[in-house]
Order: structure tokens, then C-alpha cells, then sequence
């Protein structure tokens, strides 16, 4: 099995990373930040967001048949699809049997996760991303770097080169040339396309109605223009009622760009009705598994599945801030990623992910649904360390290590002892403020830490003499 | 076959006793005063120009002030119906050589100067090139306070796409149909009923996906207007 190992050097040594990657985010969370504190009863509707989900897994099945009910009495079609392929293969056999030849995309995380685009290329389709963020990764052939802003680590002179490149496009710097540019390429692939395909963000199980939450009308016009659209949902999307869509979207679009609402919110059920000018002929719903029933089957870990892809912990998280979203080396990354890549690929493939963080909360503080993304992340490190000590990975250094360290702290005249003698060791194995010995196994350890010198009095000590008029 | 297996692998991890409930009460949404006024603020910090149209005067002002700022030579009205709707007081005479549906626009109010006829259209299928200088004008269902949005149907519309294509949108909204909030709303929508879609507006057409910098109009609109009448 090979492993997706979390590549931390290249992205911080990456310098145009760096400068683009932690501004913008900064900026994400500032305007979360503001539109959140204008909301008196905030937290409430946290509560009720992260309730009502809670209880459309408890009653899963139910919602789903209500939701397909609905949707079919609209004059849709649902189907339901185990796994990825299954998924892409239904496209592919409905866009065969309508002799589709050129598909328009809106952005669907989950279809990056079954690697739609790759599927339908090679079934010979024509696919076009036209969320501008999506457009700019399909055209240099990369993965999206962040749910909500797939282009994340792109700079303006990124994005220049590549149309320059791609596009023939005149060298410019200015952002607004750049999406004139995209919008005029794309408009003609709207007018030309037969399918479109969206993703969902709620399913409202009572009305039957699919609910796409963007901002560019590419949304609109790929579920209107072409003559198929076909909607992928995640089997955990599905909603109970149209009135909880007013707490959800409101939890949903301040904790994603910080916005009240969204420009768009396309509240659709169903195909083009009698009379109405416009609009697809058919329509269809994709239910899609992958792995999500398998999640479900732990009461405390089912929680990741209520995640409504706001990508506010990815925002937040210090570690994300540095790495991007590359680093991951998986379709979902930062704090939801590292939760949700174990629970979907055999954890012993993503190790490394549940230890990527340094707990330090401020995900689940800013999640709008409330998920306990610390205490799911200690859990699954439980488990690969269980996995881990099936073999012969029992006696490994580290474990000694550890142990000899919990037998020091875990009496304070020990601890005493070993710092008094630690910092008279001091001068011999530190230079220049950092530990020096580089001999195995420690200098495994030490590659990706760097271990400062040690105070030159206790703190206890320092309380008790200068500090004590504080 | 794949719905079986999934529902059953459900049902079998499924707790027995379900303990969470579904919450009864939705939580307060905020009330205003003054909800159109609150509207026009909130429409107007995302981007939409509000405008008056309730006289007659009035509107055949906002809309001159439309067309100017476009420099549009097409206006496209999603449905005869919206004349009917908000009383415009225009004509709309049909008067295309080739009897389709595109037609003139002839002011009531010549004395004002309203620059008219214009050419404008009911947009048939066919026509889906929409001029880069063209404005679509609809009609909204609702208008919430909270957001300052404003909710189209395809049922009274007609069209999904006209109110994205254009890269100028005006929609006409009548101030009774202005509701307080997103509570209120979702809770009196009948979604699906008599319609395919439902489009939810809040501001024109916009992205940040370029180093979060903020730009108005890529797929959708430009500018969009609300003209209350
Ligand atoms: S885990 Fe919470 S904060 Fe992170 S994307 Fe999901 S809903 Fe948003």
C-alpha cells in the first residue's frame, strides 16, 4: 500500500506559496469573523444546525427514500451509486444513450473525490469546469487546494502565465482581465454543452428540492443551458425540512466567505416544467456512497458526516496556513481532511493525517455544525497506533522513549532532578540555543523539530525570587 | 440494487433508539422596523442599486437611468405577464417584421423624454446568444429584508437563464412582497410545487478565486438592478 505522506518541507520552502497562501486565508478568516459577529444568536443556531443533522443520520434511510420520493413525483430520476466508478459509469451510460459529446462542470468536491473529470476524458466526453477557481486547477492539470477556493495557491501571476499559456491570452496582472478572459471562453462552452453536472450542498428531503449555494451563475447556467443535468450528492446531504435551509445557509455562506448570503442560491426540483421557456429536459440525482456508510457505522465518528463544506477549518488551522492544501496529497485536506481521508481510504494509506494538527482547538471552535474535529483526531490516532502495534512497531524507540519520559514527569521531584541535570548538560549538547547531537535514533526525531535550549533557571525558581511581587 | 445494499448497510448500523429529535423551533431571525428600508441597505452592500420606480415618473427615470448606464439597445422581458404585474407604463407593441416576439417599446410618457422605443424582446429559445449589450428585466416572487435577496421563479419568469446570461439584470419588485427575513421565507415557500427552480439573488454576479480579490460579474451580471414598483 502506498502511502499519501504530508510533503511539509516543499510546501514551506515553496516562497510564492507562502506569500500568496497565508494573506488570503487570513483574509477568509477576518471577513468569517465579521459577518459572524453581527449574529446575536450565533451559537444558537450552531446548536440547531448541528442538531438537525445529527438526527437526519440517526434517521438516514428514511430521509433518503423521502428525498428520492420527492424528487421522482417532480419528474426526476434518482439513482444510487456504492462507489466512485459506479458513479462515473452512470454518467457515462447516460450521456451515451443522449449522445452527449461536451459536459459543463459547477464545482462538486465530490467529484473530485471519484475523479470524475479523469472518467469522463476517458469515455471520450469533452469536460469543462466553470467555476473560475475550478477552471484555473483543470487547465494546469492540479488537484483544488481548499474546498471552497479550489485555487487557492494560485498567484495572479500564476494565473496570468498559465492563460498566456494556454489561452494565448496578452501577459497581464490585473484580476479582472484575467476572469473577463475565462468568462468569455466559458460563455461559449455553456451554449455548447449538452450536460451539465453540479454538486449539491443540502437535499431537502420534504420538497424534493436540490439546493447549489455559488456566487459566479455558473451554477445557474450549467443546470439550465444544457439539455441533461445531472446533480452528485453525498448520501450524508440529504436535509429534513425546507425551513431548516434558512439557519443552515445562514451557518453556511458566513463561515465560508464571510457573506450573508451568497449571490446564488438555486433552489431546484426537478426538470424543466410545462410552460417554462428554459431549463433541462431531464434531470437526475446521483446518490452516492463511497465509503460514507462505512463512516456511519461509529456513533461518535458518524459526526464527520456532518460536515457542510465550509472550509473555515481549513482557514483557521495553523498547520493548513503553512502547508496549502497540496501538501495533503488528498482531496480533502486540513482539519475536516484529516478526519475525513482516515474514515475513507484504509487509515494505514494516510497515517500521517490525524497527526498533521497540534490539536489546538480553533477548528472546532469555528465549525458552524460543531464538530469535535480535536477529540474524532485522538481517536484516530488511536487506531493506527493500534494497527501500528500489531507489529513488530511494539519495541520501537520512541515507545521507550516516551515511557522513560512519562516515568520523569510524572513525579515532580524527578522532573527536578533531570532538568537540574539537563542544564548543567547544557553546554555540551546544546549550540547556539538548539539541541546538537545528531546520532540516531534521536536525529530521526529531530529532523522536523527543532528543540530549544532550556531556561537557565527552573520556573519555580524564578517565581521565588523575582517573580514574587508579580 | 445498489439502493438496497446501501439503505440495508444503513439500516443495519442504524441505533435503535433514536435520541436526537428534530428541532421544533427555529431560532429568531431578526426583525426590523422599517423591512424596506432594511432591505435597500442590505441590497445595496452587496452590490445591488436599488432604485424607486413607485410613480410613474419615477420609474420611467430608473429605467432611462438603467439603459444610459448600459448602453443597451436591448431589453429582454422575461414574460408579457410582468407588464400586467406592475403596471408598466409602457407598450409593448409587437410590431417585428418577421412575427416573432420582439417588439417596441413605446413610452406613455413622452413629454418626460424617456428615450424610447427600444427594441425589446420576449426571448425565444433559439436566441440564446444574448447581446453583450443587452438587459434582462424580471419580475421577483419575494424580497427578504435580512439579505437584502431577492427570489425569482421559473414558474412566474418563465426563465432560468435570462436572469444570469445578460450581463445586465433588472428585477421589479413590488414593496408588499418584501418579507423580514430568511425564517419567514423558507417557511412560507411551497419549494417545487409550480416550479423547477427557484433562484435566490443577493447582489450581481461575483468571484474571489484569484487571491481572494473580490470581482464583480463573470458568469452572471455585471450590475444588477431593483427597481421597487
Ligand atoms: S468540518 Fe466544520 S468547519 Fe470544517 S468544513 Fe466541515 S463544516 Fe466547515
Amino acid at each position: 500500500m502506498n502511502r499519501i505522506k504530508i510533503d511539509v518541507a516543499s510546501a514551506l520552502a515553496d516562497r510564492r506559496l507562502q506569500a500568496t497562501l497565508f494573506p488570503a486565508l487570513q483574509r477568509s478568516v477576518e471577513s468569517r469573523d465579521e459577518a459572524v459577529s453581527e449574529v446575536e444568536n450565533w451559537e444558537e443556531l450552531r446548536d440547531y444546525g448541528r442538531r438537525v443533522k445529527l438526527h437526519t443520520l440517526e434517521k438516514l434511510p428514511f430521509y433518503l427514500e423521502k428525498l428520492e420520493k420527492n424528487v421522482v413525483g417532480h419528474g426526476g430520476k434518482v439513482l444510487w451509486a456504492e462507489s466512485g466508478e459506479d458513479a462515473v459509469r452512470m454518467i457515462l451510460t447516460i450521456a451515451r444513450e443522449r449522445a452527449v459529446r461536451k459536459v459543463v462542470k459547477s464545482k462538486t468536491m465530490l467529484g473530485e473525490e471519484i475523479h470524475l473529470n479523469q472518467g469522463l476524458l476517458k469515455g471520450g466526453l469533452e469536460v469543462i469546469e466553470t467555476d473560475l477557481g475550478e477552471y484555473i486547477v483543470q487547465l494546469c492539470d492540479e488537484m483544488p487546494s481548499h474546498i471552497v477556493t479550489p485555487a487557492l495557491h494560485k498567484s495572479r501571476h500564476d494565473v496570468a502565465e498559465l492563460f498566456e499559456a494556454k489561452l494565448g491570452m496578452e501577459p497581464t496582472d490585473d484580476v479582472a482581465k484575467l476572469t473577463l478572459t475565462a468568462r468569455n471562453v466559458l460563455r461559449r462552452h455553456f451554449l455548447e454543452a449538452d450536460l451539465g453536472i453540479s454538486g449539491v450542498n443540502f437535499g431537502v428531503a420534504e420538497t424534493g428540492t436540490i439546493v447549489v449555494v455559488e456566487n459566479e451563475g455558473n451554477a445557474r447556467l450549467s443546470t439550465s443551458l444544457p439539455r441533461v443535468h445531472i446533480a452528485l450528492m453525498g448520501i450524508e446531504k440529504v436535509i429534513p425540512r425546507t425551513v431548516d435551509l434558512s439557519v443552515l445557509l445562514k451557518l453556511l455562506t458566513r463561515s465560508a466567505t464571510g457573506q450573508r448570503l451568497t449571490s446564488y442560491v438555486n433552489l431546484i426540483s426537478g426538470p424543466k416544467r410545462e410552460g417554462e421557456l428554459d431549463g433541462p429536459e431531464e434531470f437526475f440525482l446521483i446518490l452516492v456512497d463511497n465509503g460514507r456508510s462505512q463512516i456511519y457505522e461509529d456513533q461518535f465518528l458518524r459526526q464527520t458526516l456532518t460536515c457542510i463544506r465550509c472550509g473555515a477549518c481549513q482557514n483557521i488551522c495553523p498547520v493548513f496556513q503553512r502547508l496549502g492544501g497540496h501538501a495533503y496529497g488528498t482531496v480533502y485536506q486540513g482539519p475536516i481532511g484529516s478526519i475525513l481521508t482516515p474514515q475513507m481510504f484504509p487509515i494505514a494509506a494516510v497515517e500521517e493525517h490525524p497527526f498533521a494538527s497540534s490539536l489546538c482547538g480553533a477548528c472546532e471552535e469555528t465549525c458552524p455544525v460543531k464538530i469535535e474535529i480535536p477529540k474524532i483526531l485522538l481517536r484516530l490516532r488511536q487506531q493506527v497506533q493500534e494497527a501500528r502495534n500489531h507489529g513488530i512497531q511494539r519495541f520501537r524507540p520512541e515507545r521507550i522513549g516516551m515511557l522513560m519520559w512519562a516515568w520523569v514527569v510524572s513525579s515532580s521531584r524527578r522532573y527536578a532532578i533531570a532538568s537540574r541535570w539537563l542544564r548543567r548538560l547544557q553546554s555540551v549538547l546544546f549550540r547556539n540555543g538548539r539541541f546538537r547531537p545528531a546520532v540516531p535514533p534521536v536525529s530521526a526525531w529531530q529532523k522536523d523539530r527543532d528543540v530549544p535550549g532550556l531556561a537557565p533557571k527552573r520556573f519555580r525558581e524564578y517565581r521565588e525570587s523575582e517573580g514574587a511581587e508579580h | 440494487m445498489s439502493r438496497e445494499a446501501i439503505l440495508s448497510r444503513l439500516k443495519d448500523f442504524q441505533n435503535r433508539e433514536a435520541s436526537e429529535v428534530l428541532p421544533e423551533v427555529v431560532p429568531e431571525f431578526p426583525d426590523f422596523d422599517d423591512p424596506l428600508n432594511t432591505f435597500k441597505r442590505q441590497a445595496e452592500k452587496a452590490g445591488t442599486v436599488v432604485l424607486d420606480g413607485q410613480s410613474d415618473e419615477n420609474f420611467t427615470a430608473a429605467m432611462r437611468r438603467v439603459l444610459e448606464d448600459a448602453g443597451a439597445v436591448h431589453l429582454l422581458w422575461e414574460k408579457a405577464a410582468i407588464f400586467e404585474k406592475h403596471k408598466i407604463p409602457f407598450e409593448f407593441s409587437n410590431r417585428s417584421q418577421d412575427g416573432g416576439e420582439s417588439g417596441v417599446l413605446v413610452s406613455e410618457h413622452a413629454e418626460q423624454g424617456f428615450q424610447l422605443p427600444v427594441q425589446a424582446e420576449i426571448r425565444s429559445l433559439d436566441q440564446v446568444d444574448v447581446p453583450e449589450v443587452a438587459v434582462s428585466v424580471a419580475s421577483a416572487e419575494t424580497g427578504i429584508a435580512e439579505t437584502g435577496t431577492i427570489v425569482e421563479s421559473s414558474a412566474a419568469a418563465g426563465s432560468r437563464i435570462l436572469s444570469v446570461l445578460p450581463p445586465i439584470h433588472v428585477v421589479l419588485l413590488s414593496p408588499e412582497d418584501v418579507l423580514m427575513n430568511h425564517r419567514e421565507f423558507f417557511q412560507s415557500v411551497d419549494l417545487g410545487q409550480h416550479e423547477s427552480a427557484r433562484l435566490l439573488v443577493t447582489g450581481p454576479s461575483r468571484t474571489a478565486d484569484i487571491e481572494k480579490t473580490l470581482i464583480i460579474g463573470v458568469h452572471g451580471p455585471r450590475k444588477l438592478f431593483t427597481i421597487l414598483r
